[in-house]
Formats: structure tokens, sequence, C-alpha cells
């Protein structure tokens, strides 16, 4: 029989239970970091999905700025008579070719893009109407959603999303400030201050007979002592802009020679327009006052350019051709328009006085623009570069 | 009659042993590679904020400037070749961990265009610099940055 030792095993035992207790803690450490590990691929992909969304955002965007200065576009369509909650899936061809190149090797990804409309309103902040129904602003929200998937394996797993929603404020305004019966601007020569007893224009100077104009015309507005233009302030599209914000927005390109009419934008200061100019799209130009030294044309035949001058005078120095409608009225009510040369004006003009001693003893001839008299087909849609709100996260 | 033993066999003091290390060795290299593992995965965190902070301020930036100077250096920013990364940028003020020392970074941009949309495929890569941290890995991150109107 062999000696019985209470001992025998018991190092044997010990040690095993010391190797167990080493072998789970290592492996949880082990576990542990190889988790951290995953986590890492994880960030990284997180950090291209956010990236991608943030590429289809900017796309999007640089793609509804574009559009909307098209009247013809989808787009324009859409927002000029979208209620809330309307919703319009956007293409975006740049994205979908290129967004390949910031997905890592082993990865690839699907996307969409969506504009959604949060809210509509028709009415001003003072709680008058607007014109029609779809003149006023809003706030459109651009969703996007992207999804990356792995497939080295066969199967195409979602590995990472994310989703971003952008706010941004929009404005829709004809360019003619229409009233309740429509455009106030029906005829060729408007003068608020010097009027006769029945209505008419009442100008009086020794070369009044060189001024011609539309002879078709409507019947002046009994109101047009009290008649005020772009007042709706809410629908101005930019305020207070620098002569050097107007270039740096191209609104006034120097290196074209070109007026990018979109919308009501308002300066601070006198505009000058020297060396030929082209109108591009359908706008209003407010400053304080213009001078036009040469030609300022339309680009396209539905083109329209709306100088305003609220504080001083719009005075027009050339015999080429102007295509602009030229308002000069102001709350003094001396406002005016003058002719240093021969005018050759199509478009309109709307002003406080004429005085017509101080125009050339030159034939002016004011051609009436019949783009003026609806206005329904001079609506511009503008949106804001700024974003007012703004989620995202995994989830929509 | 044997006398009563009161100590351990040799033999089982010798497997005990063996078991001991074996299992100590092992657990020794798991720890060691879980460390490295857990200071790589700390490195590339670090080197993809590193890698992000360019995609942030150059989308600050935008196309339209970036687009000017696609060859040339923008602030302490370098382009297509590789460059230490400081702590602290004297030109942008932007502070960094102390650890971005062990790095070095490259960035390039490639324009691109399509359909009236431009825009630049931005690409910035960093890795640990030689003679630092001991690392074969890179890490790259990429954003196209579209010009807005």
């Amino acid at each position: 029989m062999m000696p019985t030792n209470s001992r025998t095993g018991s190092a044997l035992l010990v040690v095993m239970v010391i190797a167990t207790c080493l072998g789970v803690l290592a492996l949880s450490y082990y576990r542990v970091a190889r988790e951290s590990r995953h986590s890492e691929k994880w960030h990284e992909l997180r950090n291209t999905a956010i990236e991608a969304a943030r590429t289809i955002h900017e796309e999007a965007y640089a793609t509804l700025f574009k559009d909307l200065k098209n009247q013809r576009s989808q787009i324009f369509w859409f927002l000029l008579g979208a209620v809330s909650g309307a919703k319009n899936e956007l293409k975006l061809p740049f994205a979908r070719q290129n967004l390949g190149r910031i997905i890592p090797d082993g990865f690839d990804c699907d996307f969409s893009c969506e504009l959604k409309v949060i809210s509509f309103k028709a009415t001003a902040p003072d709680g008058q109407p607007y014109y029609g129904k779809h003149e006023g602003h809003g706030i459109l929200a651009i969703l996007t959603r992207v999804e990356i998937f792995n497939h080295r394996d066969k199967a195409r797993v979602p590995v990472s999303r994310h989703y971003l929603e952008m706010h941004h404020d929009y404005l829709v305004a004809s360019m003619v400030s229409p009233g309740k019966t429509g455009s106030p601007f029906k005829n060729a020569l408007m003068v608020r201050k010097q009027r006769d007893f029945d209505g008419q224009n009442a100008i009086s100077a020794n070369n009044v007979q060189m001024l011609t104009y539309q002879t078709d015309a409507p019947p002046l507005p009994a109101e047009l002592e009290n008649m005020q233009a772009f007042d709706r302030f809410s629908l101005w599209a930019r305020r207070d802009l620098s002569l050097e914000d107007l270039r740096r927005l191209r609104i006034i390109d120097t290196t074209t020679r070109t007026l990018n009419l979109n919308g009501i934008n308002h300066c601070r200061g006198a505009i000058s327009l020297d060396g030929q100019w082209q109108v591009r799209g359908q706008g209003v130009l407010i400053a304080d006052s213009f001078t036009i030294n040469d030609s300022v044309k339309k680009a396209e035949s539905n083109d329209l350019a709306i100088l305003y001058a609220r504080r001083g005078n719009i005075r027009v120095n050339t015999s080429n051709e102007v295509h602009a409608a030229l308002i000069a009225i102001n709350k003094n009510g001396t406002g005016t328009v003058e002719a240093a040369r021969a005018l050759n004006l199509n478009g309109m003009i709307l002003a406080d006085r004429l005085n017509l001693q101080n125009w050339s003893p030159d034939e002016h001839v004011i051609v009436y623009d019949r783009a003026l008299s609806d206005p329904d087909k001079a609506f511009q849609i503008s949106i804001s570069r700024w974003v007012n709100f703004r989620r995202s996260g995994e989830q929509s | 009659m044997r006398q009563k033993s009161t100590g351990f066999l040799l033999t089982e003091a010798l497997l005990a042993i063996l078991i001991l290390g074996l299992v100590s060795s092992s657990v020794f290299y798991m720890i060691s590679a879980s460390n490295r593992s857990t200071m790589d995965a700390y490195h590339q965190l670090l080197g993809e904020q590193l890698a992000q902070e360019v995609i942030e301020v150059f989308r600050s930036i935008g196309y339209n400037r970036l687009s000017e100077c696609h060859d040339q250096n923008i602030g302490d920013y370098k382009l297509n070749d590789w460059h230490p990364i400081t702590p602290l940028s004297k030109e942008t003020g932007i502070e960094r961990p102390a650890g971005c020392a062990m790095f070095e970074r490259q960035i390039s941009m490639q324009l691109l265009e399509k359909d009236g949309i431009n825009a630049i495929l931005l690409r910035v890569t960093v890795r640990p610099q030689k003679d630092g941290f001991k690392s074969d890995n890179e890490v790259s991150c990429s954003a196209l940055l579209i010009e807005q109107p």
C-alpha cells in the first residue's frame, strides 16, 4: 500500500487555481483590448459617415442655390407651390460619382437627400397677407442619410450610419412688388408728386414733348401719390450690404460686368455703373442712388432689373439702351430720375418728380417692359446660407 | 515502517513550476500584446484627431480660397510633403495633445468637377515619425469640400 500524504497534489491544485485566475484575467483584458480595437474602426467609419453627410449637404445646398435661379427647374416649381410638410427627393450626381473616394477600402455606402418644407407662411410678421398664395417665407430642411456597408464578406452588412438635418430660411417674392390689384408698375411713366386734378402726370417743362412713352397704358392708379414699392422688408433677401459685399457675392460682377439679380437686395451707398453691363436673372437692387454711364442690357428676354434709389436720384448719362425699371421715390417726395443724354429706356420710370429742366434737350424714349406687368412671372426664391437648426446622429 | 512524508514530490513540484511558467509566460505575452494593441488604438485615435483637425480647418477656409492656393502652404499646413506636427501652432493658435510630436502629416488636395459642381478632394495622412513610436500604422482621412455659392 502507497503511503498516504495529505499534501500530495495540493501544490498542483494551487498552481491550477492561480493559473485559471490569471488566465481568466488575461482573457478579460484581451477582450477589452480587442473591443477598443473594434471601437477604433467604428470611430473611423463614423467619422467617414459624418464627412459623407456633410459633403452631401454641401452639394444639396449648392444645387438648390443654383436651381432656384432657374424658373424652369424642378426645385423652383417644388418650392413655389410647396406647403408645410411637402417633400422632394434631390438627385446629387457629384456625390454619387465621388463619394467612394472618401470611403475606406472594403466598404461602400448608400445615401439619400431629401428636401422638406418645415413651414411656409403667406403672411407678413405684421399679419398682413403677401401677394397671392405663393409669396411668403418659410423654412426648408435638407435631410441627409448615409449608411456605410462592409462588403468584405458575402453579405453586405451595415456598419455605420449618419443622419444630418439642416434648416434654412427661404423667401418667395415677386419682383414687381405686387399689391391686391397685381403689379403697380403698369405704366411706362409714373410720377407721384407732379399730378394734375384728374390724376394724370403733370410734367411741365419746355422739352416735355421730347419725352415719348407708352400711349396705350391704363390710367394711372388713384393712390399713386402715396404709393410705396418694396415696403415688405421681410421679403428682402439681403439688407445693408456694402458695395464690397455686392462684389463679393457677385451680385455686381465687375470682371464680367454682369448684374446677377435674384431677389431683392439692399445696399447702403451709391452705385455707379460704368461701362457696358448686362443683367442676368430677375431682381431688385436697392441703393441710395444710381448713376448709369453706359448701356445696361438683359442677357435673356425674361431677365428683369429694377433699380430703386431710396434716398437720392437716378441719373442716366448715356444714350445707349438701358433695360431696367428705374424707381426713385422716398418719404420726402424728392426722388427724381434725370437723363443727361437722349434716354433709351426699356422698362419704366417711377419717381416723385421729373425735373425736366435738368434733362438734356434730346428726344427721350421710354418703352414699357411687359415683364413688369405680370407678378406671377416674376417670382424669385431666395434661400439663406445660414443654418437656423441642425440635428445629427445615427438615427433620424 | 516508512517515515511519514511532509514535503511535495519532486515531479509534482517540477510539474507545478512548468505549468505556472507556461501560464505566466502566455499571460505575460497576452497582456503585452493587449498593451501594444491598446497603445496602437490610442495612437490611431490621436492620428485620426490630427487628420480631422486639417479637414475642419480647411472646410472652414472653404473651396474658393483653397482652390486659389492648392500648390502652396496654408498657415503651417504644408501641402504634399511630410511635415512634423507641433503641439502648438504659432500661426493658427491651435493647441494639440502632447503626444502629437511623435507624428508627421501629409496633406494633398485634388480639384474635381462634375455637372457644374466644383470640389476639392482633401486627403490627410498621419503616421508615426521614424524615431518615435514604432508602428507601421498610418491613419488616412478624406473629405470632399464642395464650392459653396
